[in-house]
């Protein structure tokens, strides 16, 4: 026989349930503590490579550039106009826009959207213009859009006269194969979403949301640039934002053909995000800066915010990144005006413009720890899977606790040798209804949380930060109910107990029978489920492991935060003889759930915590993030199921 | 060129002699047969937003005798003897009963609220390919498929893709459009209708993503009978035409009346080129001439050519009078009709008088006295459409078509829209909105519906409508549909880009207008060739004046074709590297692990001792079933 088929069905049974019990809680301790090292491991150097163009279509940087000094004047001139409209209301303010962008000889139009979220009324007009390519069919357009408002909360002027600029530079070629669509869109996020719901024929019409149908179209987006260049002056260096709502990320083609033109024909110092970090060969200072650049993405990637309007594209299947101009006086590379953006845009466009197919080459799922560096899918999944296998491992451990896995063999005598014969698999019975009775009301209330957050009752007063106190209320009401509950029913079923085992020892004193008297106990371990609170514990265990994994699939920062932040924890925390140790676990796990969170958050960025609450609600009304939902839905319960876990009784 | 120029006109001179001869010959004879001609034309225009309109056609005629229901050129003799229609076109036309032939190449989009109506009577971006074929024996589908293929190899183009899977056949629109011109106008409504005996049947497929180059455009010049050596067509270079806006080339064949009782009938095969040049595009300056545009000249009329013109469609200013100057000015004056707002200006140069004085290039320029156009009259079209994909993702979509009438008047249309198998149509999410309402009572709008759903891998998805657009509206239909996932064989080599799908095609009789660049369609390029040039007066007689007072009279339509953008469909695609790997991957895994770990786990080792006797055996095979 083989390994497997050597062993008899008792003894495969005793190595499993020996495993399951002795090694299982330490092996899921140490996949934690691998966990742990190789995350902290991604930002070294030696785990990413250097980005590369995939797709060789794309051919950056080789197409000689048309924008000259006359561009670039006029682009200084539309500069002035920019200045002296941006100062108008919305309306005349595009509409002035709109004259400029038909004067160039684009086909132009504005798009009005009024968006009424649950605390706040939002109206704006966005201005765009279209490009059409001569000789094209007119199937496929690339995007080139700004917001009125940069991300330092100043007017975008040089971003919307480059745009200009770069209309009519494009209007002298007949070399474009896509149509170019210019987009100048009103408020932050809201505008650029109305548009883009509009443009996908999604627009809405309703008291919440209205958008306006678009008069001038063109085919169906390939790519898109979005242009942040606060301010009418020059600039140290160039910004790359690519983090989109929910974690989606652009194809990493797009940051590599812009890394590849601003180190040829339009050299300009290029950077992630609004952080320019000086160059170093000192080891551990790479190390630091390159986590820094990881954590920053990761954190908007959790939270599921763009870090600019790009981010609204990539919902539509449409790869963009954000360019910002960062102006730091007294940094030490050359300064760049217009002139150098407008060529570097220029030669983008032209780089996408040669895309035959959709990108799909270059990555979707990356951790870039530098603008030339990237980690790959398959260096960064493991960490959460093994995190997501430690919770189950955890689980099954517990599991086979509360059914008192069998970990030696009973051998029976069979004619001249012994045979091993198994015991029962199980030998207690599992109680499952008041683990999943808890985490079903655990469930009920975030749901019920997240519609008292989300709906708007019209009551006098009302303000979000007042909801979610009364969830507060709620939950722990939910809490001390069924915490003092069990503990009632723990008292009664112990006096019960006590009683039978009275009435067992007064009949075994009766009869007497030395053989009987062990199956006696079995039976009677048989009767007595396991404690509620492991069965609970099993449960929780089980649903963060199925939530990690998954959510790693979909996005990858959420998944790890959730993860690192409850696996400790979770699998640590038991309810304990010594009511203090109970206690303050609840503590430790009250401070991790959503309020508590909360508070972290508006202490650690010196924000009112109902800044921070209509922050989130904001985000999740106008762009969908997930936050919300995660948090009320999945994270809340469990994290509720948790606190009530570890008041249970011991018994 | 010139060394070949006294043979052309010596050849040109014989031909001419010739068809003289004949003429006076079929006038004794009873069979009627008008004669044989061969017509150049250019037509220029400064479009408003400064690009210039250029139309080229060439128009030959062969005439016949046809008995009354059908046209039988074998029975004529007509494919028998070649002098200036092309014998390619002739023996295609023969072989696969051709009644009705038009082919379209097509760059570029025309932009109908900048343009107005094109005066080429098709302009959906690609190849389109139509005609009637005669069904007397049954074997259209074949003769179809014969006349694609052949088609394809005479024009290098990829027509023999339009199967079976493109191809429809429309109920309402793409009618016959021979046998009809200004003088059988009642004639047409009589008997060229579906209660006619000539079992006809109309073919209709397009090729939206197909590339218009060179390669097309030199047999199309093969046709002509002076190819590209002399007249007009000496203007056609490729590097310029195909650095346009816009470029359409066509050839159109059909049999039409040549007079009153449409006794006499002659074939038409009428070829035409139109691009619009973008002038301003490199120095921003409005100015043009033929060598500017053309790069080349005209040096001579084409010898073989009956008449051969230049038309220039003068822009219509609004405020000052003379904000333009033409050079030369045309001897024979300036024509304008229509008055008021709708007055339109011709200037025509007939290049036969031009050469018959002179041997210098025909020259021709337009200046501006400003550097922009700025009181050119704005032109608003009557109806334009447009279409587009809704939603994103890759699981469902749906399509709106937007129609705006602009017309002071309701007017009928047939709106035709053809849609690959791969896009599953729901009829039942079928709705439509009137000027953003939507309709309960869609029966005033849409007057008839025809609805052919599509059948996978053999026949697309065809949706036609007879509407009636109401004054001063938006109509717009929308309709939802699932993508479908394709087999991995039938995915592109570039299978992320999409598939394209064709333009739908909107007819509608539109109320003439003057001043618009033209009204699409064939005919009314007739009537313009036939009135400005002076064609065929003395053969007509005194039916010219019928024309004019037809033309003046109120209520006179035109027929024209509205084709909006074709669209890219992005459906699910596989990602074809990561199957390729994985499967790669774990066959090798499973092959070089499988068995040895399967061994492993289920094979029993035992040592066997060699020397070992009969009994040790035995109670070896006992212990073995033992454990058994």
């Amino acid at each position: 026989m083989g390994l497997l088929s050597r062993l008899s069905k008792a003894q495969r049974q005793q190595i499993f349930g020996r495993f399951v019990l002795s090694w299982m809680p330490t092996l899921s301790y140490v996949m934690v503590a691998v966990s742990f090292f190789w995350l902290l491991a991604l930002p070294h150097q030696d785990y990413s490579k250097r980005t590369y163009v995939s797709e060789n279509a794309l051919l950056p940087g080789s197409a000689n550039v048309q924008f000259n000094w006359d561009d670039n004047l006029a682009a200084e001139a539309f500069r002035d106009t920019v200045q002296r409209i941006a100062s108008l209301p919305s309306i005349e303010r595009a509409q002035a826009l709109e004259q400029q962008f038909a004067a160039i000889g684009l086909k132009s139009a504005t798009q009005n959207y009024t968006l009424n979220t649950s605390t706040e009324s939002l109206h704006g007009v966005n201005t765009y213009a279209v490009f059409y390519a001569p000789r094209s069919d007119g199937t496929e357009a690339l995007v080139l859009s700004a917001s009125w408002l940069s991300r330092d909360k100043t007017t975008n002027t040089n971003a919307i006269s480059i745009l200009l600029s770069l209309g009519k530079t494009f209007k002298r070629g007949s070399h474009f194969s896509k149509d170019i669509i210019f987009v100048v869109s009103d408020g932050e996020a809201e505008g650029l979403q109305a548009w883009l719901k509009a443009y996908h024929g999604n627009e809405e019409s309703t008291y919440e949301r209205h958008e306006e149908p678009l008069r001038v179209r063109s085919g169906a987006i390939q790519a898109a640039l979005n242009l942040d260049f606060a301010g009418t002056g020059d600039y140290n260096a160039l910004g790359i934002f690519f983090e989109g709502v929910n974690g989606q990320l652009p194809n990493l083609d797009m940051i590599n053909t812009i890394n590849l033109i601003s180190m040829g024909i339009a050299p300009v110092e290029l950077t992630l995000h609004d952080e320019l970090v000086p160059y170093t060969d000192n080891m551990t200072k790479n190390y630091l800066n390159s986590l820094r650049k990881m954590l920053y993405q990761m954190k908007y990637q959790a939270v599921g915010t763009p870090t600019g309007n790009h981010g609204l594209y990539l919902k539509y299947k449409i790869d963009a990144i954000t360019l910002y101009g960062i102006d730091r006086p007294g940094w030490h590379s050359h300064r760049f005006n217009l002139f150098r953006v407008g060529a570097l845009l220029e030669s983008t466009v032209r780089s996408l413009n040669n895309l035959l197919e959709h990108l799909h080459q270059s990555f979707f799922f990356y951790l870039l720890s530098d603008v030339r560096r990237y980690t790959s899918i398959g260096l960064y999944m493991p960490p959460v899977i093994i995190l997501g296998v430690s919770f189950i491992f955890q689980a099954l451990s517990l599991w086979g606790l509360s059914g008192d896995l069998p970990l030696e063999l009973e051998s029976i005598a069979e004619g001249d040798k012994t045979v091993p014969v198994a015991l029962p698999y199980s030998r207690r019975s599992r109680n499952f209804k008041v683990a999943s009775t808890t985490m079903g009301m655990a469930i009920v209330t975030g749901a019920a949380t997240f519609h008292l957050l989300t709906t708007e009752f019209g009551l006098v007063g009302e303000t979000p930060m007042l909801k979610l106190v009364a969830s507060v209320g709620v939950c722990s009401m939910l809490v001390l109910s069924a915490v003092s509950t069990a503990h009632v029913r723990a008292q009664i079923i112990k006096s019960a107990s006590n009683a039978q085992t009275t009435r067992a020892i007064h009949s075994d004193s009766k009869g007497g029978s030395t053989n009987s008297d062990k199956s006696h106990v079995v039976a009677d371990q048989e009767l007595t489920p396991a404690a509620d609170w492991i069965m609970l514990k099993t449960l929780i265990l089980a649903l963060s492991a199925l939530i990690v994994t998954t959510l790693s699939a979909l996005n990858f920062s959420l998944a790890v935060s959730m993860g690192v932040l409850i696996v400790l924890p979770y699998m640590a925390f038991r309810p304990s003889r010594w009511t203090v140790v109970s206690i303050v676990e609840a503590l430790i796990l009250l401070a991790i759930s959503p309020p508590g969170l909360m508070m972290v958050a508006s202490w650690w960025y010196a924000k009112d915590p109902s800044e921070v609450l209509s922050w989130v609600l904001r985000e999740y009304e106008i762009l969908g993030t997930w936050l919300l939902p995660t948090a009320c839905f999945i994270y809340w319960p469990l994290n509720l199921a948790a606190v009530i876990m570890v008041l249970l009784p011991v018994s | 060129m010139r060394a070949s120029s006294p043979c052309l006109l010596l050849l040109s001179g014989a031909v001419l002699t010739l068809l003289a001869a004949a003429t006076t010959i079929t006038d004794t004879i009873p069979i009627l047969k008008a004669p044989e001609a061969f017509h150049e034309q250019l037509v220029l225009k400064p479009l408003n937003d400064g690009s210039v309109y250029s139309h080229f056609q060439f128009t030959t005629h062969i005439g016949t005798m046809m008995d009354d229901d059908h046209f039988d050129g074998a029975a004529s003799n007509l494919f028998k003897h070649y002098n200036l229609f092309p014998r390619s076109i002739g023996q295609i036309l023969h072989s696969f009963e051709v009644e009705e032939l038009h082919l379209t190449f097509t760059q570029g989009r025309w932009q109908y609220s900048d343009w107005g109506y094109p005066l080429a009577p098709s302009a959906g971006t690609g190849v389109e390919l139509w005609a009637w074929l005669n069904n007397d024996k049954r074997q259209i589908d074949e003769h179809w498929k014969g006349l694609t293929n052949t088609l394809s190899g005479l024009f290098c183009a990829s027509l023999n893709f339009i199967d079976d899977t493109i191809t429809t056949e429309p109920k309402l629109s793409f009618r016959n459009e021979g046998l009809y011109n200004t003088h059988s106008a009642p004639y047409i409504s009589t008997h060229n209708d579906n209660n006619s005996t000539i079992p006809r049947k109309l073919r209709y497929g397009s090729l939206p993503h197909e590339n218009v180059c060179t390669e097309n455009l030199t047999p199309w010049i093969k046709l002509l009978p002076c190819k590209s050596k002399a007249g007009i067509a000496s203007l056609l270079k490729s590097h310029k035409l195909f650095d346009t806006r816009f470029y359409s080339m066509a050839v159109h064949v059909r049999s039409v009346c040549e007079d009153e009782k449409c006794r006499v009938r002659s074939l038409e095969l009428v070829q035409t080129i139109t691009a619009v040049f973008d002038v301003a595009r490199h120095d921003g300056s409005f100015d043009w001439s033929i060598s500017s545009l053309f790069e080349r000249q005209i040096t001579q009329s084409c010898p073989l050519a009956s008449t051969s013109k230049v038309i220039v469609n003068l822009p219509q200013t609004t405020e000052i009078e003379n904000q333009y100057s033409l050079v030369p000015y045309p001897l024979q004056g300036i024509y304008s009709e229509g008055s008021g707002d709708k007055k339109q200006e011709v200037a025509v140069y007939d290049l036969k008088e031009t050469f018959a004085e002179t041997t210098t290039p025909f020259q021709l320029a337009l200046h501006w006295e400003g550097s922009r156009p700025k009181s050119v009259r704005a032109i608003t079209p009557g109806i334009v459409a447009h279409r587009y994909f809704t939603g994103f993702g890759q699981e469902r979509g749906g399509l709106a078509i937007e129609i705006r009438n602009h017309d002071s008047q309701d007017i009928e249309a047939v709106f035709l829209d053809t849609l690959p198998w791969y896009l599953k149509l729901y009829l039942h999410t079928f709705s439509i909105q009137l000027n953003g309402k939507t309709l309960d009572n869609q029966r005033d709008l849409v007057q008839k519906m025809f609805y052919q759903p599509a059948v996978d891998r053999s026949r697309p998805a065809v949706l036609e409508m007879a509407l009636k657009l109401p004054a001063d509206s938006l109509v717009k239909f929308t309709v939802s549909f699932d993508k479908v996932f394709l087999k991995y064989t039938e995915h592109r080599p570039d299978a992320n880009r999409g598939f394209d799908v064709g333009y739908a095609v909107l007819t509608a009789q539109l109320p003439r207008e003057q001043g618009q660049i033209g009204y699409g369609g064939l005919d009314h390029l007739r009537i313009y060739q036939e009135r400005e040039a002076g064609l065929v007066q003395g053969r007509r007689g005194g039916n010219s004046n019928q024309d004019k007072e037809k033309e003046g009279q109120e209520g006179v339509t035109d027929k024209i074709r509205v084709y909006t953008d074709t669209l890219l469909v992005s459906l699910p695609t596989p990602d074809f590297s990561m199957p390729y790997n994985v499967i790669t991957m774990t066959c090798t895994v499973i092959s070089l692990f499988f068995g040895s770990v399967f061994n492993l786990m289920m094979r029993n080792f035992e040592v066997v001792k060699p020397a070992s006797s009969s009994k040790k055996n035995g109670s070896g095979k006992g212990k073995a079933e033992k454990t058994e």
